[in-house]
């Protein structure tokens, strides 16, 4: 590694971004430790296993499930999440017949307390762009086909309701406990993109 | 717009900066000085082909100095003695945590209002193309949908983005075929998108 990479000037926008914080800092505008216990929520507070843990208890609570898939933002708080980005949260069921994807065409609203931050694919404008009008070619880039007769519900976040993709339980699962359960639940799996892992996709 | 070429593995934030910018955000959203309808407004102002050349980040710091700049926060700021006068101080540590689970939610259980619509209906999107911020997609303008559900009332972001008016509404779910979309000729006619729609965005079919 040459010594040059070290040496490599901040970008521009973290130029700006550093004098910005200076200037708000200094006319009390924000607290820098405010600000650092934010980075620190939106590092480790949140993130798609809390969506997981959802999920993995839907699938061996069917009295959990029936909630979930009739008022959402209770039975995920239940569990402890909540709040920015997720005050209205429906949950959407992946059937045989039916697979949901989940886009913001507008921005990148997303379920911030189940998921955590979006990545940035979601943000970007080729899946912003092509969730809608070509699902079946989005998920073919993710590695993900359907047959003709499974129905895609492509659910676009206009509004602030927030949507949590309930995948199908997979194969070869009995038994296992929501811990084990929840392993096996990927972010990408809840936004819609992928299918949860089976036992043997989870061990690789 | 081209492949979306997903990064496996990839962490919350690329760069520190980010963090700084995601968290400068937050922190003076905490002032209500400025819905968040209208920090949306001022990231979707920064001009086309800046927009989709610029990181996500690039765009939120653009907007977030285009926002100081059009409120006078920072010079109200130099007129106290930061050590005395102010009655509500900026969000703090500990607040953080608390602040982030309540959230703040757009949803207007008082506004009662009667329902133009019911789950079953076919409505038509009205073609509204208002130069302000709205959440309603091109796409979607003109097209006929069937309500499949009804979401309740919630602030107007079209309103509150320009005004601070909220004038709240009944939002319903709506779900568009691909056939009423795209036209005969797409592949999956019976594919479908569903969007979160305001009564004032939609009229009978």
């Amino acid at each position: 590694m040459s010594d040059e990479h070290s040496h490599a000037m901040p970008s521009d926008a973290a130029l700006r971004i550093k004098a910005l914080e200076s200037a708000l800092v200094e006319k009390g505008l924000v607290d820098p430790a405010a600000l650092d216990a934010l980075v620190d929520y939106y590092s480790n507070d949140v993130g798609p296993q809390n969506g997981a843990r959802v999920v993995a208890r839907a699938w061996v609570n069917p009295e959990y499930r029936a909630w979930l898939f009739e008022d959402a933002t209770a039975a995920i708080a239940e569990l402890g999440y909540s709040g920015r980005q997720g005050e209205d949260m429906q949950a959407l069921a992946n059937t045989p017949e039916e697979h949901n994807l989940v886009v913001c065409t507008l921005c990148s609203c997303y379920p911030i307390p189940v998921l955590g931050l979006p990545p940035v694919w979601y943000k970007s404008a080729p899946y912003r762009s092509r969730a809608v009008i070509d699902p079946r070619g989005v998920l073919a880039e993710f590695g993900l086909e359907l047959p003709d007769a499974t129905h895609i519900r492509v659910w676009d976040s206009t509004a602030e309701l927030r949507y949590l993709v309930v995948p199908m339980r997979p194969e070869g699962t009995e038994g296992f406990t929501e811990e084990e359960l929840a392993a096996l639940v990927t972010r990408d799996a809840m936004i819609g993109t992928a299918k949860a892992l089976s036992p043997t996709e989870a061990e690789h | 717009m081209g492949p979306i070429t997903p990064e496996s593995n990839e962490p919350f934030l690329h760069h520190a900066w980010e963090g700084r910018v995601l968290a400068c955000q937050i922190a003076m959203n905490a002032w209500g000085v400025w819905p968040l309808d209208r920090v949306r407004w001022f990231r979707e102002r920064v001009p086309g082909p800046r927009y989709l050349t610029s990181s996500y980040y690039e765009i939120w710091l653009e907007a977030l100095e285009g926002l100081l700049a059009e409120t006078d926060l920072m010079e109200e700021a130099e007129k106290h003695d930061s050590e005395v006068v102010r009655k509500v101080p900026a969000l703090t540590a500990e607040a953080v945590v608390p602040t982030m689970l309540k959230g703040c939610s757009a949803r207007r259980c008082e506004a009662e209002l009667a329902t133009r619509f019911a789950v079953g209906d076919t409505v038509r999107v009205r073609n509204l193309n208002p130069t302000g911020h709205t959440r309603l997609p091109r796409y979607v303008r003109g097209r006929i949908g069937k309500v499949g559900a009804v979401r309740g009332v919630f602030v107007f972001p079209d309103s509150n983005a320009a005004t601070g008016e909220e004038l709240p509404h009944t939002v319903y779910s709506v779900r568009f075929t691909a056939r009423s979309l795209w036209g005969p000729d797409a592949p999956h006619l019976e594919d479908a998108v569903n969007l979160d729609l305001w009564d004032t965005y939609l009229d009978p079919a």
